[in-house]
């Protein structure tokens, strides 16, 4: 089988990229609308502050408008508006009747000329006490040097989000960079992981909240992979050891039966126990293609429900005359019903039936105990008495090619797949194999999943 | 009887021919499906062994032209032959009207025994009324009774051993593996390649054959059982 290497995928994207131009623009964003904010607000307390500074000019002006024409009527008016003026530079006055005949403008000499940046307010001067009538007059105040002053406010205003923004850009690119680098070399370590190095872990020396699901999550995966691939490099050992002792018998006995002559009933029994021997190479083979299925994710396939004490009572009387000559005898629990894939399902307790056979000790019952777990799970086991099986060998019995030391077992006619099976219908089943042993009591059996 | 065997691996079908020729059958190869699907529904064959993984037209296809053509139509048993261990594979098959199937790789006496047995099923019982006594040199079974002697001797066989000792003497002749007797008498239906048999057979034979000198019951090492008068 060939590696297929593909090609890196092309990053659309990136992180740092991302978000220094984002939050450059967001900081340039608020800084703009803070800016039009505070321009506003200054623009208009600069407004109320002339308004205010002219109200108090305008009503010394009313008095002084007042007092003079009670003094000397329109020409002292003229007189005294004229000699005041240089005293309020950078200011208009216009005076005139109701009627709208000037009576005072101020003169236009240098010394009186206005920007173009002015500011007006009209006002009137009650003379009826005078039979004069109203006067209405023009008050015009010179603003350029606020108006300056509001520009370069607005200039400031608007370089500060522009400034800011890219200062910010910066900034953030440089901290993203630094903040992401972990993930430099996460990925360097990543890149050293390899089938010859399946126990490299990802490790950092400083852990972020982020990055730690990611890592742990990412270890336990390989945690699961080296298992796995442990267990299937085990397997292949195991199996070419397996298939090569009966081969080289095989082998052998063919070859020495063929290097000379040979009466016929000779090569007639050489050729029986070659067939012995293939035909546990097959059922070897078909038992791994059975576990490599169920590996595959076969399922079972159930049938209409029925009561599980039917099935195992069935098998036990299969096993009935091996039972005996054991010394052995047979009880079955439980009452349980349940859909379940009924050839499975005798396989599974044959082998178990078989092995408690092997195992139990003469005079005593093997028993087969079907419980409702829970509602929606079946436990089978098989009990029989007899010697222990230490705990640590318990896990392992599930083993592929797993055979436990014992002096009456013929290893030949197991190939010690038997409970590896047994574990693979439970798994078809969406249960899993149990195992217990204690007192002189061993119980194996499995959890089997009722359909839903 | 005539067989078709459709399968494009010489080695098997070369000794699928020598096997089947030597238990009196006369057997015509088809090496592709192409040929397979003419000789099966041109040809006029007692069973048809079909191998599922075929160039040109696949097992299910010969068998689908099989069963579809003819007036009436064509009930030739077929046997199909499975290369992978796929259930899907052999529902398929059972559902498109297969008789059997036989997952490779399979034993000889197996196959003979399933050709056998669908070949039976096909022609329905033709003997009519059957047996109600089987007897085989001093053997003597009656079915009714449920009981069986040698010699006149009667024999105190259990339920099953008298199920198994049926079954061989149906079957008389033929080479039953274990796993046809597990499955004929216990009803198991996975490879059993457990003693459990051989142990039930041991029991039948102590009764059955130990106490006289002429033996009945015969193994064939590697293959299975069979229960004939051999002569002395």
């Amino acid at each position: 089988m060939s590696v297929v290497v593909k090609p890196p995928i092309q990053p659309s994207y990136s992180i740092e990229k991302k978000l220094s131009h984002q939050i450059a623009l967001l900081v340039t964003i608020t800084l703009a609308v803070i800016g039009v904010l505070i321009y506003c607000a200054a623009h208009m307390l600069m407004e109320r502050k002339q308004s205010t500074e002219m109200q108090k000019k305008i009503s010394t002006i009313e008095s002084i408008i007042k007092e003079a024409v009670a003094e000397g009527g329109f020409a002292q008016l003229a007189k005294t508006a004229e000699m005041m003026a240089p005293r309020r530079p950078g200011t208009r006055l216009d005076v005139s009747k109701a009627d709208g005949t000037l009576i005072y403008r101020d003169p236009q000499t240098a010394s009186f000329t206005l920007s173009k940046h002015t500011r007006s307010e009209r006002f009137s001067v009650d003379l009826t006490r005078y039979q004069i009538g109203v006067l209405n007059g023009t008050f015009t105040i010179d603003v350029e040097d606020d108006e300056h002053l509001m520009d370069d406010f607005f200039w400031a205003l608007i370089s500060t989000p522009i400034l800011g923004g890219a200062l910010v850009w910066v900034l953030t690119a440089w901290r993203v960079r630094r903040e992401l680098r972990p993930l430099h070399a996460l990925a360097n370590q990543t890149k050293r992981i390899s089938p010859q190095h399946l126990d490299a872990r990802l490790a950092l020396p400083v852990l972020s909240e982020e990055l730690a699901p990611w890592v742990n999550q990412f270890n336990a995966l390989m945690d699961r992979l080296q298992n796995a691939i442990e267990q299937l490099e085990a397997f292949n050992a195991d199996v070419a050891h397996e298939l090569r002792t009966p081969l080289a018998a095989l082998m052998g006995n063919t070859e020495v039966a063929l290097a000379r002559e040979r009466p016929v009933e000779e090569l007639r029994e050489t050729m029986i126990v070659s067939l012995e021997q293939v035909r546990d190479l097959s059922s070897m083979v078909n038992d791994m293609l059975f576990l490599s299925g169920a590996d595959r994710g076969a399922l079972a396939r159930r049938g209409e429900p029925t009561r599980i004490c039917h099935i195992a009572k069935q098998v036990v009387e299969f096993h009935e005359f091996a039972l005996e000559d054991a010394g052995l005898t047979a009880e079955v629990h439980g009452t349980a019903v349940a859909s379940v894939d009924a050839p499975l399902l005798q396989r599974a307790l044959s082998n178990l039936i078989g092995n408690a056979t092997r195992f139990g000790e003469r005079g005593t019952a093997v028993r087969v105990l079907i419980e409702e777990a829970t509602p929606s799970e079946i436990q089978l086991i098989v009990e029989n008495r007899g010697e222990a099986i230490d705990a640590a060998t318990l896990p392992r019995l599930f083993d592929r090619f797993f055979r436990v030391d014992c002096a009456r077992c013929d290893s030949e006619s197991h190939h010690g797949l038997g409970l590896a099976i047994v574990s693979a219908i439970a798994r078809m089943h969406g249960g899993k194999p149990l195992a217990s042993s204690e007192n002189g009591v061993t119980r194996i059996g499995l959890t089997l999943q009722v359909a839903a | 009887m005539r067989m078709l065997v459709v399968e494009d691996e010489k080695r098997l079908s070369d000794y699928l021919v020598k096997g089947l020729t030597e238990h009196g059958h006369v057997v015509d190869v088809a090496p592709d499906g192409i040929e397979g699907k003419r000789l099966a529904v041109y040809g006029e064959y007692d069973a048809v062994l079909l191998d599922v993984m075929l160039p040109g037209v696949d097992g299910f296809g010969v068998l689908k032209a099989l069963r579809a053509a003819g007036e009436p139509q064509k009930s030739t048993p077929v046997l199909m032959l499975t290369a992978r261990d796929k259930l899907d594979d052999r529902v398929r098959g059972l559902e498109e009207g297969a008789d059997d199937y036989l997952v490779k790789p399979f034993a000889f006496t197996e196959l003979l025994a399933r050709v056998n047995a669908i070949t039976r099923r096909s022609s329905s019982n033709q003997n009519g009324a059957q047996a109600t006594t089987l007897t085989l040199a001093d053997l003597e079974v009656d079915l009714v009774a449920r009981r069986a002697t040698r010699a006149k001797q009667r024999l105190d066989l259990t339920a099953k051993e008298f199920a198994l000792l049926v079954l061989l003497l149906r079957r008389r002749g033929q080479i039953l593996s274990r796993t046809t007797i597990a499955e004929q008498v216990w009803d198991m239906h996975f490879d059993s390649e457990t003693n459990i048999v051989e142990v039930a057979v041991r029991r039948l034979r102590t009764k059955l054959d130990d106490p006289f000198d002429h033996k009945l019951l015969h193994t064939e090492r590697g293959m299975g059982y069979v229960l004939e008068d051999r002569g002395s």
